[in-house]
């Protein structure tokens, strides 16, 4: 039996390591490292007052650090190599009888208009024909600001070390004296960027543009607004509370929406929403509302992102 | 080999670009220096999504002043919103990333991702 | 258009549910309520999924296509689901549950209060991404959803804030969006050779492509994409290196749940994968099953290696999660139906087993004071004597003592060895063996240890070493241990000393314990509905 063949051979001679073993001491030496976990050799002489880490010596760390340079090198070139061969093989570039150009995107061109009402394919593609990759996507957006929340947002008990008062000290300096060409550049421009972004935005289904692109224009309005004008004079109309309820708020919207739109769709019940003549400001049914929705959950987003970083707070 | 360039340059561009990528992050121990890696291997994805809705002398799939589409006159729209969500998806992923190394440069004044690890195994062994 | 019973729109309403209850939880300002909210969507889509269950077996087990919109097949948005789906979402909904309970006392401990009710919305998007995993019926939505995953993964294991937890977070994270960047990769090969994104219309154009030999290199390259990148992320073995670190540090509920759920959530998809887009036999005429199952089988001896040599309790158990996803693509390399059935099975025996190994941990490094070392746990199970039976069950489990939920697997994996072909049969009965004795030799050890009394350290060392020595020694051992662990806790049911068990806990690790001999006992009925799913898949 294998089981006690095992033992026995562990047994006979280092019996009392065994027992130490069963213990729970540490005995054993350490295996092979994994190659994510070898310092880089250059750096490790920074601590050098060590001469081991984990018990491999710093030689063996520094051979292995060599092979792991050459494999990656040759792993990558050997990838590239493969991935070029196969490209050689695909379906050439910018031809007309691909296996991509098929029947679904055809029917995207030629009844997008008629299902949809939008004049913009791609927008009716993602807020229509396939909206729930993008209700995921929104999804994603709203669990990486949630995350960097739970990273960098500072709550009632939170410490202020050395570095975080001199950071504070000198926004609360910039916040006293602004920069006044920032300050003039920002009151010219602010207004213009967010018009824009509002145009994108509610353009979205009749022009190039939609949710994401005019929500990014936003959010680097507000960026620019918080940086020329203080991010105290921006936090009197947009605390933490309103970019909750501008973040959480227009995802459930969309969720909403999405779910009649579904729900109508796999139970075959004909849609109410009408599409609208398609061109016009108010068509193509749920994708105007849905643009609007996307639009405010990404210009808070990166303002979010933008003033979490900066500042640890919103 | 010509033909295969003149057939496919921006797939090899996409693919060199993806390896270049893909270099950085393996060869780099400074973080940055891997996020910036990742998002080039993204970045190159999206190129290579986006050269196959490309069809030559074809518009964009946008269908202004001419409420009757036909076939044969615009690209094919799906990398298109697939590349959109792609980048979408990108921008989440970096944001993360890279408040996490926020916080580890605030704890350890380290962006080498080795001299964090050996700190935090000192660390960890108090 | 024939109408749809109302049930079968349940597993849309789970999704948009767990999603919604994720997205309200920023408006709950307090950590208890947050939980108790979470709970409540976790039992509605559970019960939700068992009635889908139902009907969907009442209707004679078939597979049904759920438009999501007014589109059908290649144009819009899809999810499928079978019995297959139904069983793993009901048992997902069920360890997550119990995950939570399990380790309730860890997340308050571990996380900062004004922060709960965002952990919270982490487990509820982290139920949504699974749930799509599992019900999807089109790439790209995959994709989205593995993102969320991935993210939100990340976020329940950085949540307890220490040093130790980020830098595991961004070696897991680094690895997983090299893993999901690969995936794209391969699937924007798949798409710009087949057109389609959805599993249907691709599996079609698959075909069509192997019936006339075109493009023969880009596909066996996508496959290679599409499974290095999802071997990746469900740590098979040499991709593993990021685990034990997320794994060993996070607070217990995230490890349970992330070892029980996050890594099967992937597996299932690239099942779905198998069947539904390259089929079996493509894939067995690519070598890719081959490919498959000698990684899984490195994986299962080289994580259980590793694991001998681990002394931190959740780093152990860490890396025996390498080893049983070792098994369980051993299985999908077997490439027949049975090694597919016995790899779901597994899905759901780790699936209850592993989350009660790090809850009852987590129990058991509590009673030591905070202290991971095996040395520190010596005779914390006789402090905490629930958290030490589970840990001992979830261990024989793990070995695969028959009754428990273990052995059903290791039983249809030799099934579907013997019913392949010569390689096939050598490797995995060999393989079989070896990584069970590992498993008890790093699992006896651990239990023993922790039933040990500490007091009489010095003068009980030989005698109980000699009797661990036994039981390795033969078959027997196994029965001799579990007696002997029965008589402990008989002696300590009296002198119960530190009562500090929380309700959730008790309740946690009973209904771990109960599915556990459920699966293991009971299992015929379970593998008839896994068979049923699989052959509708």
């Amino acid at each position: 039996m294998s089981n006690s063949n095992n033992t026995n051979r562990k047994s006979q001679k280092p019996w009392e390591k065994f027992i130490c073993w069963v213990n729970g001491d540490t005995v054993l030496e350490d295996g092979p490292r994994k190659p994510e976990e070898i310092p880089d050799g250059r750096k490790v002489t920074v601590h050098s007052e060590e001469n081991t880490i984990e018990g491999t010596p710093l030689s063996h760390i520094r051979k292995f650090r060599k092979f792991y340079i050459a494999a990656s090198i040759v792993i990558c070139c050997a990838f590239i190599g493969l991935m070029l061969f196969t490209t050689s093989q695909m379906p050439p570039f910018g031809a007309v009888d691909v296996p991509t150009n098929n029947e679904v995107a055809e029917k995207y061109i030629i009844d997008g208009v008629k299902d949809t009402g939008a004049v913009n394919i791609v927008a009716s593609m993602i807020l229509d024909y396939r909206a729930f990759d993008t209700l995921g996507e929104s999804t994603v957006l709203f669990t990486a600001v949630m995350s960097v929340i739970i990273l960098l947002r500072k709550d009632k008990d939170h410490v202020n070390d050395e570095e975080d008062l001199r950071i504070l000290e000198e926004h609360r300096i910039l916040e006293e004296r602004p920069n006044v060409v920032l300050k003039t550049v920002g009151f010219l421009l602010v207004p213009f960027i967010f018009l824009f972004g509002i145009y994108v935005v509610l353009n979205g289904h009749i022009s190039p543009g939609g949710g994401f692109s005019g929500g990014a224009i936003l959010g680097a309005g507000l960026i620019l607004y918080a940086n020329a004008f203080g991010f105290s004079k921006l936090r009197k109309f947009f605390n933490f509370k309103v970019f909750t309820a501008f973040t959480s708020g227009p995802l459930l919207v969309y969720a909403g929406l999405k779910t009649y739109s579904f729900y109508t769709g796999a139970n075959h019940i004909e849609s109410i929403i009408p599409t609208g003549t398609p061109g016009a400001i108010l068509s193509g049914s749920l994708i105007l509302p849905l643009n609007i929705c996307v639009g405010m959950i990404v210009a808070c987003t990166m303002f979010g992102f933008y003033s979490l970083f900066s500042k640890g707070e919103i | 080999m010509a033909d295969f360039i003149m057939n496919h340059y921006y797939e090899i561009a996409a693919i060199i670009l993806f390896g270049i990528g893909f270099m950085t992050l393996l060869l780099h121990s400074n973080l940055i220096k891997k996020v910036v890696g990742l998002n080039i291997m993204d970045t190159a994805i999206y190129l290579f999504l986006a050269s196959r809705g490309f069809i030559e002398g074809r518009e964009a799939p946008l269908l202004i002043g001419t409420s009757v589409s036909e076939s044969g006159v615009y690209i094919n729209p799906i990398p298109a919103g697939l590349v959109l969500t792609g980048i979408v998806v990108s921008v989440s992923v970096t944001a993360f990333s890279l408040a996490l190394i926020q916080r580890l440069y605030k704890k350890y004044h380290t962006l080498n991702l080795d001299e964090i690890l050996l700190l935090a195994k000192k660390e960890a062994k108090k | 258009m024939h109408e749809i019973p109302f049930v079968y729109n349940f597993p849309f309403f789970c999704i948009i549910l767990t999603m919604v209850g994720g997205v309200i939880m920023p408006f709950v300002r307090n950590g208890w309520l947050a939980q108790k909210i979470n709970m409540a969507i976790i039992a509605i889509v559970g019960g939700l999924n068992v009635a889908l269950l139902c009907t969907l077996l009442a209707n004679g087990g078939e597979s049904v296509t759920y438009m999501m919109g007014h589109f059908p097949a290649p144009f819009g948005n899809e999810i499928r689901f079978g019995p297959l789906e139904a069983i793993m979402a009901i048992s997902f909904c069920l360890v997550m549950g119990m995950s939570i309970l399990g380790g309730l006392k860890d997340i308050y401990h571990d996380i900062r209060p004004g922060k709960q009710n965002l952990y919270f919305l982490m487990i509820n998007l982290l139920l949504c991404s699974l749930l799509a995993l599992i019900y999807t019926n089109d790439m790209f939505t995959a994709y989205v959803f593995i993102e969320i995953n991935t993210l939100v993964a990340c976020a329940i294991v950085m949540s307890k804030d220490s040093g130790e937890t980020i830098v595991a977070t961004i070696r897991y994270l680094i690895m997983s969006l090299l893993g999901s960047g690969l995936f794209l990769m391969g699937l924007s090969m798949l798409y710009g050779i087949t057109g389609h994104l959805l599993m249907v219309p691709l599996q079609d154009s698959i075909k069509e492509m192997v019936a006339s030999g075109q493009y023969a290199i880009p596909l066996t390259v996508v496959v290679g994409l599409v499974s290095l990148g999802i071997a990746i992320k469900s740590a098979l073995y040499p991709f593993h290196s990021w685990l034990p670190g997320a794994h060993g540090s996070a607070t217990t509920s995230s490890s349970a749940i992330l070892s029980g759920l996050v890594l099967k959530g992937y597996i299932i998809l690239l099942i779905k994968m198998v069947y539904r887009v390259f089929t079996p036999e493509i894939l067995a005429e690519l070598q890719i099953t081959n490919v498959l199952l000698v990684f899984g089988v490195a994986g299962m001896i080289m994580g259980s290696v590793k694991a001998l040599k681990e002394r931190h309790i959740k780093r152990m158990i860490a890396y025996s999660s390498v080893a049983q996803i070792g098994y369980i693509f051993m299985g999908i390399g077997l490439g027949s139906t049975v090694g597919i059935v016995a790899s779901c099975f597994h899905i759901l025996a780790h699936a209850f087993t592993k989350p009660m190994l790090f809850c009852s941990a987590g129990g058991l490094v509590d009673a030591a004071g905070h202290q991971y070392e095996f040395k520190k746990l010596r005779g914390t199970a006789l402090k905490n004597p629930l958290a030490g039976i589970a840990f001992t069950i979830g261990s024989l489990s793990m070995i695969g003592i028959p009754l428990l939920a273990g052995f059903p697997p290791k039983l249809y994996f030799s099934t579907g060895a013997i019913q392949g072909n010569w390689f096939q049969l050598g490797v995995v009965l060999t393989a079989l063996a070896v990584s069970t004795v590992l498993n008890a030799l790093y699992y006896l050890p651990a239990v023993i240890n922790m039933w040990t009394p500490k007091k009489s350290q010095e003068t009980s060392h030989g005698d109980a070493h000699g009797d661990a020595h036994d039981a390795h020694g033969d078959a027997h051992g196994h029965a001799d241990e579990l007696a002997a662990v029965e008589e402990h806790e008989d002696e300590h049911e009296e002198t119960h000393e530190k009562p500090r068990i929380t309700v959730s806990f008790v309740v946690s690790m009973v209904i771990f314990i109960a599915s556990n001999f459920a699966l293991g006992i009971f299992y015929e009925p379970i593998i008839n509905i896994i068979q049923q799913g699989v052959s509708v898949l």
